[in-house]
């Protein structure tokens, strides 16, 4: 009997796993304090949790808040939240710890990326162990659902210091360890407060080359990866591989320093959107792949999405004469700086040439993942870059003060306050349209299409969380098909 | 009733010797599981990292091998667009070797080889930045003779190093598949002691198991086997019981034994009641003497065996009817009994003499004549009339008997002639001395008198 069930444990657990390619390798494991999406990617419901969610189905649902009340005159949320909650080192969640999560977030030298969506807070209160009081300037419709980003998850005071190396979170999952350069593996948290997930341990692979996914992907080294690439339809021939969608809002920009002569002119910025070939870059993920072009920083599945794709059609001439006119000399030189992705590689290589075409001298600067955020994103060192925008609903970055972008404009800045006091739908959409032509006018970036939403996953991997719109995988779901594995 | 205190022993045995079969099957188990585990282990490192090593080396050969035409596409790009093309391949596939070099490292491959790896990687890196740097030069100013030389002669380095690239990791993989051999032959080695473990402890079981079986053949089946026979057994014999020893089988034997004795003395009360009930069938229940069912069967068997003629008499005692009138019936029944004692005592062994009724008996007399026979019950009617009798109450009685008697000649029947020609014989004999007492009584009682003609069984 003994060693018959010895015998059986065995193939058991060796199906309980599961091993994802991801290609950027975030600066860190804490995704309060990064922009790096990949952060929130590997950690979002899986080790840390929010008070609230967007599941599976895309729908709004709470998580560590068991529901949440608002209050008459719409400036009052009170979250009541779930007892017996402990953080994977055992120390326990409550309304003071949520209410410290949610003051670091708020606090200005936070480093928090989504800061922005909660503008309207005006405090967060513990009222007791069980009730969250947050209070707001003005009436903020979204704040449940804001609450559900990675960004605001829920941090004990004892452990924050160390979470970017070490997270600890509340989450179904605990951190395994961080091999820099190689992988996060994730394993199970047996204590967990909610239903316990079906996978044992799950490790993310950073993907770092091209050459690297197609070597790792042939062996079969990995279960899934977690977003299109370049050589992953090659796979689709394999049996054990199929898409899986997602329903992420992934916006591809050449973003532009505006701060930097010539770029600060907005006829170079407009010859830049006039230069680029977007049908050709839209295809550099392989062409059966027909991604959305976009002419703003909006999704177009949105009602309030206005289509200003033809707003800067491709025409080198006119780039040309608006070059000339903003006396941009023949062979200036500017440097693209393309993060370690294939769209960084590939794209870049496209943008180059169309840049060449109308006169610039490119040079290519390849970085690792760390320093693109160190020194694009936070010291804002850069001229051009090739660059993916993951987060929904993200146009209020250009209402920033110091974003990368360098954009700082008052009228945007007028029209994104307007927003945040609309008071009907329509108002909004209609407002948002705007806000959308003003960054399109000002040719802040260049936008170029939506990423196709598609990972590349093993057939027998079933549970994927398609329809959340959170850069995040979800693990808890995540099971395999048949156990013979 | 099992008494407890005794009939543990073979429990306590059996219990005892399951408890160390069951030991010794979870102890065979734990070492199994324990080297299975050990050799788990072992399995798992020679496939997750010996493995990985292994293919990390072939494909860092691969890589390397294919850095040198990537390196060749650089030197030949004619415009930007050819130049960043292989510059951006060259930069991933470098930066993939890097990345699985720091992967051989960090799984603990030979630390001087690994730098001598990365030095030349290096060197090749700096190498492409060079040659990009000449290659852009080239493009942009036109070809140049000195240029080309530069290029020709990175070009060619770079050659070289990919090279010694490809030969180092050629060098690592073959270490690698040398270690592996090593470990899948350490593995191997490792499952052969395992598996002479498990058989040398499966046999153990084995003679354990047999040896548990040998006792429990001794012990109980044996012991209940002899139990068996001698309970079935014609004769039980009591003795042969083993009632040895305190276990259950010991207690056993005991309560079959006691069983065994009760159901022998119920069988011997059974036998006594049986031979009484016979006596009683064939018997006169006051004096002791057969009845008239014992003395016609006595008789025909008398009849048939006989070679020699027979006297049959009838003998009654005279006025009996006053005794018991006048001395009442107890004092009747005492005469009765001393009448019948004497009349035994007078007759031997083979005479047959039964009470017919009343005060009347029968009698028959192996004596071959008339005269002999008429002797005998003359003897035995004086003997009677001589000595008076003495009740119980001291009363003082006379008795006297009368006799008829005649002479039956069975000679010639055959012992298997059926029963009804003998009884009939004998019904006729009788009639013939009830006739011949019939005048006994006549002639004034107390005497003896004889039947005029000899029954012939040839008449009948």
């Amino acid at each position: 009997m003994l060693p018959f069930l010895l015998l059986c444990s065995l193939p058991l657990q060796a199906s309980e796993h599961i091993r994802l390619g991801i290609q950027l390798e975030p600066p860190t494991l804490d995704p309060t304090v990064t922009a790096a999406a990949s952060a929130g990617e590997i950690t979002w419901c899986n080790l840390f949790e929010g008070l609230t969610l967007v599941d599976g189905e895309g729908l709004l649902r709470p998580r560590l808040a068991r529901k949440w009340h608002l209050s008459e005159d719409g400036l009052t949320y009170t979250f009541e939240l779930h007892k017996g909650v402990t953080f994977h080192d055992g120390s326990r969640f409550d309304a003071h710890v949520a209410a410290f999560s949610l003051n670091r977030l708020l606090d200005e030298n936070s480093g928090n990326p989504q800061q922005q969506w909660f503008e309207q807070v005006d405090s967060v209160t513990a009222q007791s162990d069980e009730h969250l009081i947050i209070t707001l300037k003005r009436p903020d419709a979204v704040l449940p659902f804001a609450l559900s980003l990675p960004a605001a998850v829920m941090v004990h005071p004892d452990t924050v210091a160390n979470n970017s190396e070490h997270p600890i979170g509340t989450g179904p999952f605990r951190f395994g360890r961080w091999e820099k350069g190689h992988s996060v593996t994730l394993k199970r948290n047996m204590d967990y407060w909610g239903k316990p997930p079906y996978l044992h341990q799950a490790q993310f692979l950073f993907m770092q080359t091209t050459v690297g996914t197609e070597n790792i992907l042939a062996e079969g080294l990995v279960d899934g990866l977690l977003s299109v690439t370049r050589v992953g339809n090659r796979f689709m021939i394999r049996p054990d591989y199929r898409m899986s969608a997602r329903k992420l809002q992934s916006k591809m920009i050449l973003a532009i320093n505006n701060a930097r002569p010539p770029f600060n002119d907005l006829r170079v910025r407009r010859a830049l959107s006039h230069a680029i070939d977007r049908n050709r870059v839209s295809k550099l993920y392989g062409a059966q792949f027909e991604p959305e072009l976009i002419g703003t920083h909006f999704p177009p599945s949105h009602p309030a999405y206005v289509d200003l794709v033809d707003r800067y059609p491709f025409d080198r001439l006119l780039a040309r004469q608006l070059l000339s006119a903003a006396e941009v000399p023949e062979g200036q030189t500017l440097t693209l700086t393309i993060p370690p992705t294939d769209y960084g590689r590939y794209g870049g290589l496209m943008i180059a040439d169309d840049l060449e075409a109308v006169g610039f001298r490119v040079k290519l600067e390849q970085v690792d993942w760390t320093t693109w955020m160190e020194r694009v994103f936070r010291q804002k060192d850069y001229e051009l870059t090739l660059i993916m925008h993951v987060e929904p609903m993200d146009l209020n970055i250009y209402a920033r003060d110091d974003y990368y972008f360098n954009y700082d404009n008052a009228a945007f800045k007028t029209i994104w306050e307007r927003v945040l006091n609309a008071r009907t739908e329509d108002e909004l959409h209609r407002l948002l349209g705007e806000a959308q032509r003003r960054i399109t006018e000002d040719a802040v970036n260049v936008y170029l299409f939506m990423r196709p939403e598609q990972n590349l996953m093993h057939r027998d991997l079933e549970g994927m969380w398609e329809k959340s719109p959170i850069p995040s995988f979800v693990l808890e779901d995540i099971r395999w098909k048949d156990q013979k594995r | 009733m099992i008494h407890r205190r005794v009939g543990l022993g073979l429990t306590a045995k059996t219990l005892g010797m399951t408890l160390l079969i069951l030991a010794l099957i979870i102890g065979v188990t734990a070492i199994m599981s324990r080297a299975f585990e050990r050799l788990h282990d072992q399995v798992d490192t020679l496939t997750s990292t010996e493995m990985e090593n292994l293919m990390t080396s072939v494909r860092l050969v691969q890589q390397a091998e294919s850095l040198n035409s990537l390196g060749f596409g650089l030197s030949v790009a004619n415009n930007h667009t050819e130049r960043r093309q292989a510059l951006i391949n060259l930069t991933d596939r470098t930066l993939w070797v890097n990345q699985l070099t720091d992967r051989l490292a960090q799984q603990g491959g030979n630390p001087d080889l690994i730098n001598q790896v990365r030095e030349t990687q290096a060197q090749l890196q700096s190498n492409i930045a060079e040659l990009n740097e000449l290659v852009s030069q080239r493009i942009d100013t036109g070809r140049q003779a000195g240029l080309e030389r530069q290029i020709r002669a990175l070009s060619h380095n770079n050659r070289e190093l990919a090279g010694q690239l490809a030969i180092l990791m050629g060098y690592f993989s073959a270490t690698m598949r040398q270690q592996m051999v090593m470990q899948s032959e350490q593995l191997a080695a490792e499952i052969n002691v395992q598996q002479r473990n498990l058989i040398a402890l499966a046999l153990l079981l084995l003679v354990f198991a047999l040896l548990a079986g040998v006792y429990f053949e001794v012990v109980v089946v044996r012991r209940i086997l002899q139990m068996q026979r001698n309970v079935s057994a014609p004769v039980v014999d009591v003795d042969a019981f083993d009632t040895h020893g305190g276990d259950e089988i010991s207690s056993l034997a005991k309560t079959v034994r006691s069983y065994v004795q009760r159901i022998q003395y119920q069988e011997a009360r059974m036998r006594e009641a049986h031979q009484e009930l016979t006596f009683l069938a064939e018997h006169d229940v006051l004096t002791g003497l057969a009845n008239r069912r014992h003395f016609q069967a006595a008789a025909r068997r008398l009849l048939r065996q006989s070679y020699q003629p027979l006297c049959v008499a009838i003998g009654d005692i005279d006025h009996f009817k006053k005794v018991n009138d006048r001395f009442g019936h107890a004092t009747g029944d005492q005469v009765l009994i001393e009448v019948s004692r004497q009349l035994s005592e007078g007759l031997r062994e083979s005479d047959i003499l039964a009470r017919f009724g009343g005060e009347e008996f029968a009698i028959i007399l192996t004596t071959g004549s008339l005269e002999a026979g008429y002797q005998v019950l003359d003897k035995l009617r004086s003997l009677i009339a001589e000595k008076p009798f003495l009740s119980s109450q001291k009363h003082e009685i006379h008795l006297s008997m009368s006799f008829g008697v005649a002479l039956v000649d069975a000679t010639v029947l055959q012992s298997e002639t059926d029963d009804q020609l003998t009884e009939s014989l004998l019904d006729a004999a009788l009639h013939a001395a009830d006739k011949a007492l019939y005048d006994a009584k006549r002639q004034g009682r107390n005497m003896v008198a004889l039947a005029p003609k000899t029954v012939y069984a040839q008449a009948i």
